[in-house]
């Protein structure tokens, strides 16, 4: 069994279509494999399809259909969870890859019930508009498939039902997806013989059903569970011939089955449009849905990647209070940019990757949690705790106030450079790779500026107030200039051709090794001289060919 | 111009894919995945020794696209329905190239090329639509 990975998209991809992708079983990679396949969306424009059938898996191999990360040729973004929370959420094949097949009587994914296939599909969007037709109509699934960020839409009043089943009770689930049809004879989720969990789904029939149709039926043997789902327009309750669990859910009807649902809403106030044309799957602040859903099965992350806060909203979609919880939980792609106010928790939690940008105010905790990748950029007012806590690759930046606690407090990479008014405790917490500079006001009232490595040809300028500026070892070419106050100047080593220039006061400008070539100048300050040793300016070892340039004073006698 | 993406061996009985079934259909100039067409394989850099093979490109110029644009639209071959509110029964492959029926000359193509195009005449004698059970050339009267 072989981990398989290959391309889908318009250009330049492994395969041009997702049914050419999955027909390439047997021949490019076999049933045994973990196959995943990473769709990219080159043009914007959704790929249009036949109905595709995944093979019998045998229970062993997988396949995964996923977004790949960053964006498509021409600049458009694979996944449609990174179009942000200002953004309507529907099917938009600008937004992410896209699946539409104009086929009748069939359905886009079709997975037959004597098949034991293991199935996940995250972030892909599927449109279809023919009679009869729906996007999955997956029976064979093996335990662990799994829906997750899904957006589906089929526009013909005669759509049919999906089926998302396993025929041996197998526990799969659905999660943060988003279902919406005008269909008005044809309910949308089924499943048979399935241990079926689906939670934070958002299901709408936008055209009503006037027949008895329901948003989730479970078969004879099946067990369903059904959390913190909306269901809008349909004029039946979900079902079960075996074990039924619902709570939190939220319904147009005057009654659903289990507890703590919200019921008799009006959609259009619950929802920012339940159109087929211009829908909106976001939650409205004003409505029902916030807040009102279980933490206890609530997926951390939403369908854009916003993490839930502690009483997340009923649906595919977290609304979150403008400073709420983290603005960007998972990963933001290349050239991504986030700006505006983020407050409260994290305004980055996850990645960001190569040339993105996130400014702007980022309050209280962490502004970037993770890694910024190379030539990515932090600007903007960056509060309280950590405004980098992790690394930041080969020419990065981060500018602008940095206050209270560690300004950076992982690694910064060659070519990195920190900016602006860092106060409180460290600077910089560890290591500053080669070519990094670190600039501004450096005010601390008990920490340490840098209490890491500066490499070669480093250089930290600025005043850097109280405690120590330098406890670590400045490397090879670094330079120390500004007002250094108070303790120690540098109190590690200053290797060849490093410097110290500026005042330098109170105690020690340099308490230990100087290596070659190494220069100390400026006032040196001291206080408290006493009477056998009134000069204490220097107290560590000089090596060959340091120059010391200064005037020394004392206190009168 | 359409060109019709071609399963090259087979999968497995019915519904799974048969050698010669179109997979995929594209109007000429259609830019096919690296693994789907051995010319964009070698175009991408990849060695002809690592070729997957999984697929045939069949070029037919006589099929404007328009009307072949149908034959992508589903695999149907046939529908099941028994029962209205159970799915419907598909299977893949509805159009099909009888590859076995090739002349010695376009089998080589195929075999070197993994590419072939075929006249209008030719191509409707050899596709077949399992939908209706029969080839196109007598579905299309000609």
């Amino acid at each position: 069994m072989a981990a398989v990975t290959r391309s889908v998209g318009k250009t330049g991809r492994d395969y041009s279509s997702l049914g050419a992708a999955i027909a390439a079983y047997g021949t490019d990679f076999v049933t045994g494999d973990d196959v995943t396949l990473l769709e990219y969306n080159d043009d914007g424009g959704a790929i249009t399809e036949s109905a595709i059938t995944i093979p019998d898996l045998g229970g062993v191999g997988s396949l995964t259909i996923k977004p790949a990360p960053g964006t498509g040729a021409l600049g458009h973004p694979n996944d449609h969870r990174t179009r942000g929370a200002g953004t309507a959420l529907r099917y938009d094949p600008a937004a992410g890859v896209a699946h539409y097949m104009s086929a009748s009587f069939a359905s886009i994914i079709n997975v037959a019930n004597t098949s034991t296939s293991k199935v996940i599909i995250e972030g892909i969007q599927f449109r279809t508009t023919a009679t009869r037709s729906a996007a999955f109509t997956a029976q064979g699934l093996d335990v662990g498939s799994y829906l997750d960020g899904v957006i589906t839409v089929d526009e013909s009043s005669t759509a049919n039902n999906y089926y998302w089943s396993s025929p041996a009770n197998e526990a799969i689930e659905a999660r943060n997806c988003i279902f919406y049809t005008a269909s008005t004879d044809r309910g949308r989720m089924r499943c048979a013989y399935t241990d079926l969990t689906v939670s934070n789904c958002t299901f709408v029939a936008t055209a009503g059903s006037p027949q008895a149709c329901t948003s989730l039926e479970a078969g004879p043997a099946a067990s369903l569970s059904l959390y913190n789902c909306v269901s809008f327009g349909f004029d039946a309750v979900p079902t079960s011939a075996n074990t039924l669990s619902v709570s939190h859910c939220a319904t147009d009807l005057a009654t659903f089955p289990g507890t703590s649902n919200q019921t008799s809403l009006t959609p259009g106030d619950e929802l920012e449009n339940v159109t087929l044309a211009s829908f909106d799957g976001r939650a409205k602040s004003t409505g029902a849905l916030p807040d009102n859903a279980s933490t206890t099965y609530a997926p951390t992350l939403d369908i854009l990647g916003q993490t839930r806060d502690g009483t997340p909203t009923i649906g595919a979609y977290e609304y979150l209070t403008a400073g709420g919880a983290v603005a960007i939980a998972g990963t933001m792609a290349a050239v991504s940019a986030v700006s505006g106010a983020a407050s409260a928790a994290r305004s980055v939690a996850g990645d960001i990757v190569a040339a993105s940008t996130a400014t702007a105010s980022a309050g209280v905790a962490r502004a970037a949690y993770a890694t910024l990748a190379a030539a990515s950029d932090m600007a903007g007012s960056l509060g309280r705790s950590r405004a980098v806590a992790a690394t930041m690759a080969a020419i990065s930046t981060a500018t602008g106030a940095v206050v209270r606690s560690a300004g950076v407090s992982a690694t910064m990479a060659a070519a990195s450079t920190a900016t602006g008014a860092l106060g409180r405790s460290r600077a910089i917490a560890s290591t500053m790779a080669a070519a990094s500079t670190l600039s501004g006001a450096l005010s601390t009232f008990a920490g340490t500026a840098i209490a890491g490595t500066m490499a070669g040809v480093s250089a930290m300028s600025g005043a850097l107030s109280r405690a120590t500026s330098m406890a670590g070892q400045s490397a090879s070419s670094s330079t120390v200039s500004g007002a250094i106050i108070r303790a120690a100047g540098v109190a590690g080593d200053m290797a060849g051709t490093a410097s110290a220039v500026g005042a330098i006061g109170v105690r020690r400008a340099v308490a230990v090794v100087m290596a070659g070539v190494s220069a100390l100048s400026a006032a040196l300050s001291v206080s408290r001289p006493s009477s056998t040793q009134p000069y204490i300016t220097i107290r560590a070892r000089v090596s060959n060919r340091v120059a010391i340039i200064a005037r020394l004073f004392r206190e009168p006698s | 111009m359409t060109e019709y993406l071609v399963k090259r061996t087979t999968n497995g009985p019915l519904p799974d894919w048969q050698a010669g079934d179109v997979v995929q259909i594209g109007q000429d100039g259609k830019a096919w995945g690296r693994r789907e067409s051995l010319a964009s394989w070698l175009a991408s850099g990849g060695a002809s020794a690592d070729w997957p093979g999984g697929f045939y490109i069949i070029r037919v110029p006589d099929h404007s696209w328009p009307a072949t644009n149908a034959y992508g639209e589903g695999s149907v071959s046939w529908v099941d329905i028994s029962d209205p509110d159970d799915p419907m029964l598909m299977a893949q492959g509805r159009f099909s190239f009888a590859l076995s029926e090739m002349t010695a000359q376009e089998l080589d193509a195929l075999a070197v090329y993994y590419s072939l195009t075929l006249d209008e005449t030719r191509a409707n004698a050899l596709l077949l639509d399992r939908k209706h059970g029969a080839r196109m050339t007598a579905l299309l009267g000609a």
